[in-house]
């Protein structure tokens, strides 16, 4: 969970006073989980002796009262609404709302509601409101987006493909085009969203989502730390017809027991399997699974693209690790993709750092994304039109 | 002559080949299948060979042809669970023909056999050991076409062509990738469901589904019966169909549109493989009715010019084998007319040869 506190200043400038990240919470792994802090140019950092995100939340408010640091509004990213609302305020009949759309994201939606409970509980004069994440996918046109299910059900249920990662991949594709002095409508993009909880890839066209690997929910596409990405949806009956399992115990094991930890055997965290990649053989296939899945979503993209100008690497994994995103790039000179190894390997962090070899024809961008600036961005908008 | 088995639910289909003619026939298993068969022949003696179809050789069959020995019907056996409906009529029919007549030389089409090989990468789905320890994994399908597209490319082009994509089209359509003459990635899974849909088969969607259906009060019959007999062409068109019926009325709008899905997601599928093998040196187009087809397949191959498809779009057809790429293209591209119990009859013909020999 990242969290970040933004001023914005009468002359519109906006600086962060107050940021950082809980590491590992809920996560399946050798190390326990800890907040790190950042504000007034200094650094904290706490272990935690809990590793819900209710807990993490009340140790930031208690670190934010600490610190003498006071603020109007608290924003939640949302992951999913089934295009139900965009950006809103809270209030007990949203909360309501939200329970319902638990389903749609099982991993985060509990979590993000009891990280708002616990706000509401702690502080409940401040307003909260949401912003929803998969709003960027609207662009999506239907050729991507459906699946070949019959009409009567897909309106009864809403199936199609939502996607995710909406915020970030808005911040990065923006802030990309900034960075090249290129319009975001002269670039045909792939950015590679890789996180520590989930994974995503996306295809940007015109500066719209035209297509991206996660669909009704975040369980498919690459494969993830916990989730499976894509498999034989007959799985599902299978294993529940064949082996007697229960529909809820088996949705937790493909969203949560799958992916690298299902494959390793030992760790969710692709750093561990990293390091063990040549002594272990479940290490290695998992890594190998890694990699080769997000390689066939580049060439799906680069192909509907009809062509690739620019690949991003976001999120935790995107920006940090660079032996993934050297193997991503192995052997893809076919569209164009070819990476400085040695720029690859020495990055400036939280910067933005091209990486491909020079003069060739796509660019190959490290973005560090901002979720929580787009997330500021648009509380800004609610309340602007809330005071109209 | 030899008689060639196919299952086809709740019965076995059987086909006599006997030079040109063509014999055919549905029966239930028991001693009237038999029965049928010698009345449709005269005399059983005539019967040089039997072929058996089988959908899905699991770990047990690990080749797309298979004479039978000593073991072969136990691991026949082996593999009913994996796909009870189909690979039980396979097997219980094999048991009956080979306790019949063990003097003939009997033959398992393993349509899974020729993709055994696969890298675990592509093979394996990410799960817990739990769920994977029961065997499931990809095991693909259609490998006899593959495996036949794959041996006309080398008689062809010589075995130099080190890169192919195979996309068949048809009933079910799906696609495979072959490097230095080995399969490895195709769109079929554990089941014919994963990947491009079908007439009826719902292709690659979030499992999640599954399981809203199911607390939504469907029953798992009712689940399966959806997702393999009520989606696919026939979902997006609300009436049962096929991709032919589809490509003869084109320009309707409903047909125009599920086409357009079908097409996007054919493309999909064509650019994952083709950035595993980092390029591609030949795509082969299979197909029944490669004619019907044509016109999909240039809509496909425009699909393909960033990667340098260039394609003459009204060749005219001239064999089984026709090559409609440009000779500046840096992709060749053939259509193959094939026919699922002519591959099956000149196998065996050659293998009966063989064996004289």
């Amino acid at each position: 969970m990242t969290f970040k506190l933004f001023e914005r200043n009468i002359n519109h400038s906006i600086n962060v006073v107050f940021s950082g990240k809980a590491h590992r919470l809920n996560v399946e792994g050798d190390e326990s989980p800890f907040i790190e802090y950042f504000f007034n140019n200094s650094y904290e950092n706490e272990k935690l002796s809990e590793k819900t995100h209710a807990y993490a939340a009340e140790l930031i408010l208690k670190k934010l009262n600490d610190t003498e640091i006071e603020f109007n509004f608290i924003g939640h990213r949302w992951i999913h609404s089934a295009g139900e609302f965009k950006t809103v305020f809270i209030n007990d009949e949203l909360i309501r709302k939200l329970h319902k759309l638990i389903p749609l994201f099982p991993i985060h939606h509990p979590s993000i509601i009891s990280v708002i409970n616990k706000c509401k509980s702690l502080l409940p004069y401040i307003p909260q409101y949401i912003t929803v994440d998969s709003s960027f996918h609207s662009s999506i046109p239907p050729e991507a987006y459906t699946y070949a299910l019959p009409k009567n059900l897909i309106n009864k249920f809403g199936f199609r493909k939502y996607g995710f990662h909406g915020l970030s991949y808005q911040y990065v594709a923006n802030k990309a085009s900034n960075y090249l002095k290129t319009p975001i409508q002269k670039l045909k993009i792939i950015a590679c969203h890789l996180g520590t909880g989930g994974s995503s890839v996306a295809a940007i066209k015109n500066g719209l989502s035209v297509d991206t690997s996660m669909g009704y929910t975040s369980l498919t596409g690459l494969v993830m730390s916990t989730r499976t990405g894509d498999i034989d949806p007959m799985l599902g009956i299978y294993f529940m017809y064949q082996y007697g399992y229960r529909p809820d115990n088996l949705m937790s094991l493909l969203n949560k027991k799958s992916g690298l930890l299902g494959v390793s055997e030992f760790s969710s965290d692709i750093r561990d399997i990293i390091k063990k990649i040549s002594t272990d053989k479940h290490a290695q296939l998992a890594f190998n699974m890694y990699i080769y899945r997000l390689k066939k979503f580049i060439g799906s993209y680069a192909i509907i693209l009809g062509g690739l100008d620019l690949l991003i690497f976001t999120d935790d994994i995107g920006i940090n690790n660079w032996f993934v995103r050297e193997k991503v790039c192995e052997e893809m000179d076919w569209c164009g993709i070819k990476m400085d190894l040695q720029k690859n390997q020495n990055v400036v962090m939280n910067s933005i750092s091209q990486i491909n070899s020079t003069n060739d024809k796509v660019k190959i961008l490290i973005v560090p994304n901002e979720e929580e600036f787009e997330i500021f961005n648009e509380g800004v908008k609610l309340m602007e039109g809330n005071q109209k | 002559m030899i008689l060639l088995l196919n299952p086809y639910p709740p019965l076995m289909q059987w086909i006599i080949m006997d030079g040109k003619n063509l014999l055919e026939g549905k029966s239930k298993l028991g001693t009237e299948f038999i029965y049928n068969v010698v009345e449709a022949i005269g005399n059983i003696r005539k019967i040089k060979g039997i072929g058996y179809f089988l959908y899905n050789g699991g770990k047990e069959i690990k080749s797309s042809i298979h004479i039978f020995d000593s073991n072969t019907l136990q691991n026949l056996k082996k593999c009913v669970p994996l796909l009870p409906e189909y690979n039980n009529l396979t097997y219980e029919s094999a048991r009956l023909w080979y306790e019949k007549m063990p003097w003939v030389m009997h033959v398992l089409f393993c349509d899974t056999g020729f993709f055994t090989g696969v890298p675990l990468e592509a093979s394996l789905y990410a799960v817990p050991k739990e769920l994977s320890m029961t065997g499931i994994r990809r095991y693909g399908g259609y490998g006899i076409y593959h495996q036949h597209a794959l041996e006309c490319a080398e008689q062809y082009f010589g075995s130099s062509i080190k890169r192919i994509i195979n996309i068949y089209i048809g009933n079910n359509s799906n696609i495979a990738a072959i490097k230095d003459g080995i399969p490895i990635d195709f769109s079929i899974g554990f089941t014919m469901i994963e990947g491009i849909f079908s007439d009826t088969g719902c292709g690659d969607i979030d499992p999640t589904i599954i399981f809203e259906l199911y607390s939504a009060g469907m029953s798992f019959e009712e689940i399966n019966n959806l997702l393999s007999h009520l989606s696919g062409f026939t979902a997006l068109l609300g009436k049962k169909t096929t991709i032919y019926e589809v490509l003869e009325n084109k320009n309707g709008t409903d047909e125009a549109e599920a086409l357009k899905i079908f097409k996007y997601n054919v493309l999909k599928y064509i650019g994952s493989y083709v950035s595993i093998l980092n390029g591609v040196d030949l795509i082969i187009f299979i197909s029944n009715h490669i004619k019907e087809s044509r016109e999909l397949i240039n809509e496909i191959c425009r699909g393909l010019n960033f990667i340098g498809v260039k394609i003459i779009t009204d060749e005219i057809e001239k064999s089984n084998i026709n090559v409609i790429s440009k000779t500046d293209s840096k992709t060749k591209v053939i259509c193959l007319n094939i026919n699922k119990w002519e591959i099956m009859n000149n196998k065996f013909k050659s293998m009966l040869n063989n064996k004289r020999s």
